[in-house]
């Protein structure tokens, strides 16, 4: 029955459990009348509205911060944020563009708030050293599952070590596949200064993983 | 051979060039190992860092999100009316404690004007009844003494 209910979205997301009844036919409600339904408090609708970003905004979070842990911790806050200033948005903007922004804030002030904490307890001294290790090394395991594992950990080891500002930057183009614009938009500066921070963050990622783009793949 | 300066190769990247330099781009890093391996990095950092974003909410996230949205609004909206009842009775309070001394400053005037007050009858005057105490007199005998004292 609700087959193709979000075919105007971006990404395949499950079926939502409720809200509208829509047949097969019908397209997804955009999501302003989304948002207007939560407004007229109808059950159901905050959830369908949290399915269709629940995917960008954790994964969105996992790189920015390079831990699984807190993943969901964070996006139930960057939902939760998102529902208090429902009554605030204005219907002109796009609100994925909204959504990005709370993340975005909200990772980095989690990262530096992280920083912070790092530095005090001056855990930094040995995760560096660590995460400098594991991504020097070479892959050596023939399995190509283990490879590719490696290389996750060695990207998500990689922009951990970003600016946070360049960090999400980075994130927000090439895993949310966000124009400059867009993301200029989401994080509230100029499109030459997203341009600067993208090209900044790609130079230093290119240098980290260095041997594993030499590592023949 | 000149290179692709770094920036434009960003941009090729990112499908922010004209087509027509587009195809110069193709037909230069076809040719050119520098540049396509710099290029073919770009790709790869993508395509990594898509295949790194692997994290699936759990399937009863979305409602976890929405009860949490729906119980935060009801107890920010108890806390509310708390609030609004603690605001209205300190108004009423002050309406009184108002109210009250404004009464009490009809009702009782200020010591300076104690001589009127006595003469009056007002109220009691401790000067005058330790003056009646003092000198065994009447209490219209102390108000007139008063008087004349403080004439």
């Amino acid at each position: 029955m609700f087959a193709g209910f979000f075919c105007a979205v971006k990404r395949n997301f499950p079926p939502p459990r409720s809200f509208f009844s829509v047949t097969d036919k019908q397209r997804a409600p955009d999501d302003w009348t989304v948002v207007q339904a939560v407004l007229a408090g109808k059950p159901g609708a905050f959830q369908t509205l949290v399915r269709r970003y629940e995917r960008q905004v954790a994964n969105i979070i996992y790189l920015s911060l390079g831990n699984r842990e807190d993943v969901e911790d964070l996006s139930q806050e960057v939902f939760l944020r998102l529902y208090q200033s429902l009554p605030r948005l204005n219907p002109q903007r796009s609100l994925f563009s909204w959504i990005y922004r709370i993340t975005a804030n909200l990772c980095i002030d989690e990262i530096r708030r992280r920083k912070i904490k790092r530095i005090l307890s001056l855990e930094f001294l040995i995760d560096e050293g660590r995460s400098l290790a594991e991504m020097g090394g070479r892959v050596h395991a023939p399995d190509r599952i283990l490879e590719d594992q490696e290389r996750r950990h060695a990207i998500v080891q990689a922009l951990q070590n970003l600016p946070a500002d360049h960090r999400i930057t980075i994130v927000l183009r090439e895993y949310e596949d966000l124009s400059y614009e867009e993301i200029a938009d989401a994080l509230q500066i100029s499109v030459p200064a997203v341009k600067s921070r993208l090209f900044r963050a790609r130079e230093r990622l290119r240098a980290l993983l260095e041997p594993h783009l030499r590592g023949g793949s | 051979m000149k290179h692709i300066p770094k920036q434009e190769l960003h941009g090729f990247h990112d499908g922010r060039l004209s087509a027509e330099r587009e195809r110069e781009i193709v037909l230069h890093i076809s040719s050119c190992n520098a540049c396509r391996m710099e290029s073919e990095d770009l790709a790869r950092i993508r395509s990594w860092i898509l295949s790194a974003g692997d994290v699936r909410p759990h399937s009863s996230f979305a409602g976890d999100a929405e009860t949490r949205a729906y119980d935060t609004e009801q107890l920010e909206g108890q806390w509310l009316g708390i609030e609004k009842v603690a605001a209205r009775t300190v108004l009423v309070l002050s309406v009184l404690v108002a109210a009250l001394t404004a009464f009490s400053m009809i009702a009782s005037p200020p010591a300076s004007a104690s001589v009127d007050a006595v003469l009056n009858d007002d109220r009691q005057d401790s000067t005058v009844v330790q003056f009646m105490v003092e000198h065994e007199i009447s209490r219209d005998e102390a108000l007139v003494a008063a008087v004349t004292k403080q004439e």
